[in-house]
């Protein structure tokens, strides 16, 4: 089972690695992660894959059932290093307001900031809050978001804790 | 940023919109990262410790609750287990599916009285 959660074309798991995925039962609340990449878990309400980060747990529900004698696991994200202070939420409102009419893409890491690719915005507690640069050709050369009303270009932080952009509407169902 | 397709790493995604009207938006979501993928709305106070302000939490109600019955989109699995993520029919769909059974339930217990008064031996004054 855990090979077909992979990609169909995928390698051999490796016989010595511990399993890609747990199959877990959450008897009382959330089990100690299992699978080196996740672990699907059944609990009070269906089924939920638990993953996590360095600095997150994440729990998405995969299916809803009704599974009798089993606690209802809350699904979200939680944050190791604890909720990110006031502060750099209002620094992302005031950021992405002075930004309009072009959209800004601003994110949150639980370190202090990269030289060159990433601009310092604020920081509080362990989290730092920043504006990724972009990088087109991938040669080092960083450059600014490349940003209109309708997009932004930023080149990703591999260990952000968040990403957060601005739109001019949100329609729900494209987030 | 083309959102869905370009927001699948294991972190969380926000988005803030109508920021120049007095009814701005937030919607916050965390994508598993891995197979399958699955993306689940999250509220505002499992991220940020503040309040929202005159922030409006598009995924979730002023008191927690999620606005949509069905808790995470998916993709990659099969459709016949598939929620309906962010969207209205699938609230539709849940209300009318309770209503169903609790109209089944209703039927079987008048089923279930109108056999009992034929067969009792007493006459029950209508």
């Amino acid at each position: 089972m855990s090979q077909s959660l992979l990609d169909d074309e995928a390698m051999p798991w490796p016989e010595s690695a511990p399993a890609p995925y747990g199959h877990l039962i959450a008897y009382d609340g959330p089990p100690e992660p299992r699978g080196l990449v996740a672990d699907v878990v059944v609990d009070g309400a269906g089924l939920y894959l638990a993953a996590s980060t360095s600095s997150l747990d994440v729990r998405v529900r995969l299916a809803k059932t009704v599974v009798p004698g089993l606690p209802i696991v809350p699904m979200g994200v939680s944050l190791r290093h604890g909720l990110i202070d006031a502060s750099l939420w209002h620094a992302i409102v005031e950021r992405a307001r002075a930004a309009i009419p072009h959209e800004v893409l601003l994110a949150i890491v639980a370190r202090d900031p990269a030289a060159a690719s990433e601009v310092f915005v604020a920081s509080a507690g362990p989290y730092t809050l920043v504006e990724p640069q972009f990088d087109e050709t991938g040669t080092g050369d960083w450059q600014p978001q490349r940003a209109s009303a309708g997009a932004v270009r930023a080149t990703p932080i591999p260990d952000a804790v968040m990403e957060v952009h601005s739109h001019h509407t949100i329609t729900p169902t494209s987030q | 940023v083309t959102d869905d397709r370009d927001e699948t790493a294991r972190r969380v995604y926000g988005v803030l919109g109508r920021l120049d009207t007095e009814a701005p938006e937030i919607a916050l979501r965390v994508p598993t990262g891995c197979k399958p993928h699955a993306v689940g709305p999250i509220p505002f106070g499992q991220v940020f410790a503040a309040d929202l302000g005159a922030f409006r939490d598009v995924h979730f109600s002023s008191n927690g609750t999620n606005v949509d019955s069905a808790t995470s989109s998916r993709q990659g699995l099969p459709s016949t287990v598939g929620a309906r993520p962010f969207s209205r029919p699938s609230v539709l769909l849940d209300l009318l599916l309770g209503m169903a059974e609790d109209v089944a339930v209703i039927r079987d217990e008048l089923d279930g009285h109108r056999r009992l008064e034929r067969h009792s031996p007493l006459w029950t004054p209508r």
